[in-house]
């Protein structure tokens, strides 16, 4: 299977933080969930790919070209949808793209007035009185309008409406029916992604908890519930992270847990984050 | 593809008319009534106050981050791509002030004042992108209208000290001097850690 995006042990310090030997690759055709708390190196990791800061140390190859060498060519092929999109503030929709589409080889001006028409843009709107969610439809008509075959968006779905932020998936789903088509998608809202993801990678502390298809972290992960009593020694050391109350436990096992009285379900995504954030405060 | 980026610029720029009429008609009206503006230094005063009121919003993070997130270029492309920018605003300045003269009787401004103006426009644009692009946005600012004063009283000191603008340096001298000057903050400016 032919990556689409190749990550290698990518290392950058701060002062206050570092993302530490983060390694994945996202397949060609696929929708990959890039989750993690806030502050965990999700943003960081997407500057980094788009060559908007220099890593420490580590590669990055996108098509299978190395970003800094063929970064042009590259960006050519990305759709980029920062958290803040950001624009010249006192233009107009269409004078900003006016902007935007000679540099894009692929641009298509119809499409583009299509998705305009779909998220209810208008045209001669001033930039600067757009809202959130209106920012982040006009930077997905810009990222969807000149053939990007790698989508990369930096928590899009952050302060849109439910309504849109279904919308929003359904579009994403509709790209995705080209095949040749990925999507990286970062987001702490991790019920967006169990619609329409295919693999997921959780970054906690700047470091890669995991990075496997959807389907088999279902298949792995167990979300293992009881009563005081049934929260062994032995039970809790098999456990990535575990909540206790009064009335009894609620934990995460990433291998098949058994015991009576133990009442075994699906996690979700938010439980596997939550766990694993929470284990990892605790040294479960 | 640093052509382009200056093109985009100069373009982004004439479509937000509000400002640069702003920008373009504030030094005019201020000629009629502010002291400083309404003497000899007129033209070098314009070029400058262009400088403060169109260039220096271009290397604030915001605007940095519209130009490398929304355009498929590289950070070199987009340091380049401004520097021009803003050498063609100082030069199209120049020009105006040129015709300006022209209009209004080049005998009331002082000798040589355009091509001299047009040395320290390019000098003092190259240090305020550099230094846009080297500091935090409020520090930039902060530094930069400093600078703009500094270049302001010197300007209106030095016209009014003889019938020639700034006597001991030609006029060629001052501009490749502005440019030299600007082509080394413009390498500066590449080297800068890009505060995104």
């Amino acid at each position: 299977m032919e990556n689409i995006l190749d990550i290698k042990d990518l290392r950058k310090a701060f002062k206050a933080f570092t993302l530490d030997g983060i390694t994945f690759s996202l397949p060609r055709g696929y929708i990959m969930g890039f989750i993690g708390p806030n502050g965990s190196g999700k943003t960081t990791t997407l500057k980094l790919i788009m060559n908007l800061m220099r890593a420490d140390a580590g590669t990055i190859e996108v098509f299978g070209q190395d970003h800094i060498r063929f970064e042009r060519e590259i960006k050519q092929r990305i759709g980029f949808v920062y958290d803040e999109p950001v624009y010249y503030e006192n233009l107009s929709i269409r004078r900003m793209t006016g902007l935007i589409s000679p540099f894009y080889r692929q641009w298509n001006q119809p499409l583009y007035e299509d998705y305009l028409r779909r998220f209810d843009l208008k045209d001669d709107q001033k930039i600067k009185t757009l809202s959130k969610g209106m920012r982040t439809k006009y930077a997905l008509a810009l990222a969807l309008s000149h053939g990007a075959e790698l989508l990369i968006m930096d928590e899009p779905t952050a302060g849109l409406d439910p309504v849109f932020r279904r919308e929003l998936l359904d579009i994403l789903l509709e790209v995705m029916q080209r095949e040749e088509n990925s999507i990286l998608f970062s987001t702490h809202i991790t019920s967006d992604l169990d619609r329409v993801a295919d693999y997921i990678t959780f970054i906690n502390q700047g470091k890669i908890v995991l990075s496997q298809e959807k389907d088999s972290l279902y298949e792995q992960y167990v979300l293992v519930k009881g009563g005081p009593q049934d929260l062994t020694d032995q039970l809790r050391r098999e456990l990535v992270g575990v909540s206790v109350n009064s009335h009894g436990f609620e934990g995460l096992a990433d291998h098949p847990i058994r015991g009576e009285g133990l009442v075994l379900d699906r996690p979700s995504l938010e439980d596997i984050m939550f766990f694993h954030t929470r284990g990892d405060r605790h040294g479960a | 593809m640093a052509l382009k980026v200056m093109m985009k610029e100069l373009r982004g720029l004439s479509g937000d008319v509000r400002s640069m009429l702003l920008t373009f008609a504030t030094p005019f009206l201020f000629r009629i009534f502010l002291p400083g503006f309404n003497g000899a230094a007129f033209p070098a005063i314009l070029i400058i106050y262009v400088i403060l009121g169109m260039l220096s919003t271009r290397t604030d993070s915001t605007s940095i981050r519209t130009g490398l997130i929304q355009f498929p270029v590289t950070a070199r492309d987009h340091v380049v791509g401004l520097f021009l920018y803003q050498a063609a605003v100082v030069g199209g300045t120049s020009l105006l002030a040129l015709v300006y003269m022209q209009v209004s009787g080049p005998a009331n401004f002082s000798a040589d004042i355009v091509p001299k103006s047009l040395g320290i426009g390019l000098l003092l644009t190259g240090l305020m992108t550099a230094i846009g692009l080297w500091l935090r946005t409020e520090v930039a600012r902060v530094v930069n209208m400093l600078l703009v004063i500094l270049a302001l009283n010197f300007v209106i000191f030095q016209a009014v000290g003889g019938p020639v603008f700034l006597p001991w340096i030609s006029s060629p001298a001052a501009a490749l001097a502005g440019l030299g000057g600007w082509a080394v903050f413009l390498v500066l400016g590449l080297l800068s850690p890009l505060h995104l």
